[in-house]
Order: C-alpha cells, then sequence, then structure tokens
C-alpha cells in the first residue's frame, strides 16, 4: 500500500462489498497477519455502520416528526375503537358472524320474553264482555224467562260483582249455582266457566283453577273467545300460585 | 395506507435502506401501528400527546433493536406469520415504554411505594429492558456530531445517500473529484480518532 488512504480506500471497497474474490483472498490474509491493519479494518467497519444507522435514524426522526403534525393522534379516534371493541372482538375472532347475529337475536328474544312473562304474571285478565254482558241474553226476551233461567242470570250477574268487590269465594259459589242449571246455552256456559276460573284463582283454589284451565283451553267448540293474551295471563298467574 | 412492506423488506430498509425507502417505511409504520398504540395509552388513561411521544420513542427504539441485530424475524418465509411476529415484538416495546413512563410519573409526582413499582420490578427481569436499556446507538450518534458540519455532509452524500465525487464537489464547491476524495479520506480518519 502506497499510503494511508489507499490502505482506506482498500478497506472502504471491503466494506462496501465491492472486491473481487480473488482480491478478497489476499486482503483476508493481510488481516488475518497484520492485526494493525485488522484493527483498522474492524474501526472503519464499524464508521460505515455507524453512518449509516445515524442516517436512517434522522431520517426517521424526520419523517416522524412530520407525521406528528400532519397527521396528529386524536381523541375521537381512540374513542370510537374504545366503544368497537364488540367489533374488533368480531374482526379478530375466527367465529362466524352468523353466531353473533344469533347471539344478538337470541338475547333480544330473551328479554322480549321476560317482559312478556312479566307483564301476563301481574296485569289483570280481561274476560270478553264481563260486565253488562248483552250478547249472553241477546234475543231472549226477560219477561219470557222461566225462574230457572232467570236464576240462573241472577247468579251469573251476582258472581261479576262478588268479583269486582274482590269477594271471590261468593263469586265461586254463584258461577258454580249458574253451571248446575240444565241445557245451558253453549256460550253462557263457557263464559260462566271462564269467569268461574278467574273466581278459583283469585280466591286460592288454584288446584281447580288448573284444572278447569285445561279444559277450556283444549275446547275445540269454542264460542266464547278469550284471546291469547287473556289465557296466556291466566296460564301464567295459575302457574306463579301453584308455586308459591 | 398507501404503500405495503412486508416485515422483511422493513428490516433491510431500516438496516440500510436509502433517505427515501426510509421515509417510506417510517410512514408505513406509524399508520399501521398508531392507532394500537393510542388506544393502549388511552386505555390507560393516557393523553393523545403522552400517545404521539410513546410512539415517535418506540419506532426509535424499535429502529435501534433491528439494527442492532436484536429483533430477528423467525418466520421468514410466511408473510403474515412474520407480521403478528413483529407486531407483537413492537407492541411489547410499547408496553414497556409506557410502564416506564408511568414509573417516571409516579416517581415525579412523589407516588413511590405505590403498585406500580412491582409491575415494574416483574419487568426488570425481562430481557427487552435489557436490550432497550442500551446506549450504543446515541453513543454512535454523539461519535458522529463530533465531526465538522462539512465533514459529516461529505460522509453522509457518499455512503447514505450515494452521490457520486462529482455530484458532491458540485454541491459542496470544491475544486476538483480529487480534492472530495482527500477530505472524504481525512474526514474519515478523524472520525477514526473519535472510536473509544
Amino acid at each position: 500500500m502506497e499510503n494511508q488512504h489507499d490502505r482506506i480506500e482498500i478497506i472502504e471497497r471491503f466494506c462496501l462489498g465491492q472486491m473481487k474474490p480473488e482480491e478478497l483472498a489476499s486482503f483476508e490474509l493481510m488481516r488475518v497477519n497484520d492485526t494493525v491493519f485488522a484493527k483498522e479494518v474492524e474501526d472503519y467497519q464499524t464508521i460505515f455502520k455507524m453512518m449509516k444507522h445515524s442516517a436512517i435514524r434522522t431520517q426517521m426522526l424526520a419523517t416522524l416528526t412530520q407525521l406528528k403534525v400532519e397527521d396528529p393522534l386524536s381523541f375521537q379516534e381512540m374513542e370510537a375503537q374504545k366503544y368497537s371493541e364488540t367489533e374488533q372482538e368480531i374482526l379478530h375472532s375466527n367465529k362466524p358472524i352468523w353466531k353473533y347475529s344469533l347471539r344478538l337475536v337470541s338475547s333480544l328474544v330473551a328479554a322480549a320474553c321476560l317482559i312478556f312473562v312479566l307483564y301476563a304474571s301481574f296485569s289483570v285478565v280481561q274476560l270478553p264482555g264481563s260486565e253488562n254482558d248483552l250478547t249472553i241474553v241477546r234475543d231472549i226476551d226477560p219477561e219470557m224467562l222461566s225462574p230457572v233461567q232467570k236464576n240462573a242470570f241472577d247468579h251469573f250477574y251476582a258472581g261479576q260483582s262478588h268479583i269486582s268487590e274482590g269477594q271471590f269465594n261468593a263469586a265461586v259459589l254463584d258461577f258454580e249455582a249458574v253451571l248446575k242449571t240444565p241445557n245451558l246455552r253453549p256460550y253462557f256456559e263457557q263464559a260462566t266457566q271462564w269467569h268461574l276460573l278467574v273466581a278459583q284463582l283469585k280466591s286460592g283454589q288454584t288446584d281447580k283453577a288448573g284444572l278447569l284451565y285445561q279444559t277450556l283451553n283444549n275446547q275445540k267448540d269454542t264460542v266464547y273467545p278469550v284471546g291469547f293474551l287473556n289465557k296466556s295471563k291466566l296460564w301464567w298467574q295459575i302457574f306463579w300460585a301453584n308455586l308459591f | 395506507m398507501n404503500q405495503y412492506f412486508t416485515p422483511k423488506e422493513i428490516i433491510r430498509i431500516l438496516k440500510e435502506g436509502n433517505s427515501r425507502e426510509v421515509n417510506e417505511v417510517t410512514t408505513f409504520l406509524y399508520k399501521k401501528y398508531r392507532q394500537k398504540v393510542a388506544y393502549h395509552v388511552y386505555k390507560n388513561n393516557g393523553k393523545p400527546e403522552q400517545a404521539d411521544d410513546i410512539l415517535q420513542e418506540v419506532m426509535l427504539k424499535f429502529l435501534d433493536l433491528v439494527q442492532e441485530d436484536k429483533f430477528i424475524l423467525q418466520s421468514k418465509d410466511d408473510t403474515i406469520q412474520a407480521e403478528r411476529e413483529m407486531e407483537g415484538y413492537f407492541m411489547k416495546i410499547v408496553y414497556f415504554k409506557w410502564l416506564k413512563f408511568l414509573e417516571a410519573e409516579g416517581r415525579r409526582k412523589g407516588r413511590d411505594g405505590s403498585g406500580l413499582n412491582d409491575e415494574i420490578q416483574f419487568n426488570v427481569e425481562n430481557p427487552l429492558e435489557i436490550l432497550l436499556s442500551k446506549e450504543s446507538q446515541k453513543e454512535a450518534n454523539k461519535i458522529f456530531s463530533k465531526l465538522d458540519e462539512m465533514c459529516r455532509n461529505i460522509l453522509l452524500a457518499f455512503y447514505v445517500e450515494e452521490m457520486s465525487l462529482e455530484e458532491i464537489a458540485l454541491k459542496y464547491n470544491f475544486t476538483s473529484v480529487g480534492a472530495v476524495k482527500v477530505k472524504k479520506f481525512r474526514c474519515l480518519e478523524k472520525l477514526r480518532g473519535f472510536l473509544p
């Protein structure tokens, strides 16, 4: 090597990977035999690496500073992310989306069912024409009533009055008396049975009420129309009464 | 996100990329991880500006770890797996940096002796902290900053920006290419003299 700069130039070519294989072999030999030269090579390797890394770091810092100004972080983005955890769970989970939809629908259905049960359990049963039921006496001339028929009507209306007054045991007796009347019209008979059921339930005769409910609910020739909602109310109220 | 880089490309560029590539990779990493970092800080009752600072520190620390060959990809051929690996590593640095930040805050507010210190104690055993505490990169920067501005410019232009000697002569008003060459070697010798 003629001078120091020639040495540096050779080392530089080695560090930058610009040497030919035959040149590289003699260079390596020189490194092994000359410890001073080996140290010099090591120093320049460190310097080249350091320069590169320093330049990259400076460039990264400059870019980051620029990005912080151009595209700063905001609370809105973080809030959005915080409140979309379920969404994140769905996105990063292996579960198919329909499972989450099913879970959501099931929850809604369960909530609706619970609300319905609570409503049915605590609301008042309203039977059709529970007061002054003209349909029961329609087309019948009160002047033409036989004493037996008249007695039946009297007990029926007395029973309704007792229910409204909270005298449920008396109401039960009234409706039972009505049902003993021979040859009752089906509509009138069914109306009396539903009223009797309410009276039995309210008077604590829940077993009897339960049995009567089953009979009425399974009846095929229904002429006294009690709707689904009121039937459900009766079912749930009988259920809770039997439970407690 | 305008441009995509695989973890393998990111590592190559952070080690030996030119300034354009480093700019692009930095932007890519910033956009890729900013929300995750922000979310972590926000979840822990931090502020947006703290998240910004943490993100910057984490990016620079990640760069140091890549350059020091402390982060080596295990899944070289599987890009998806490599991305997970890189993200996991990156987020570990985030968690650690945030704990260090809280520790510093706690110390500042005189809240030593809280449960926080137990957590920090746990992390001392984490090898990551040993890596993170290394100051080698800072030392290198310090050595390089001892050079005069002209030397720094010439060396960076030639070795980093890969400009030719002619271009450097033109840019920095040298009379000849030979003069640039001599100056470059002198700068290298000077830099070597600053090495410990």
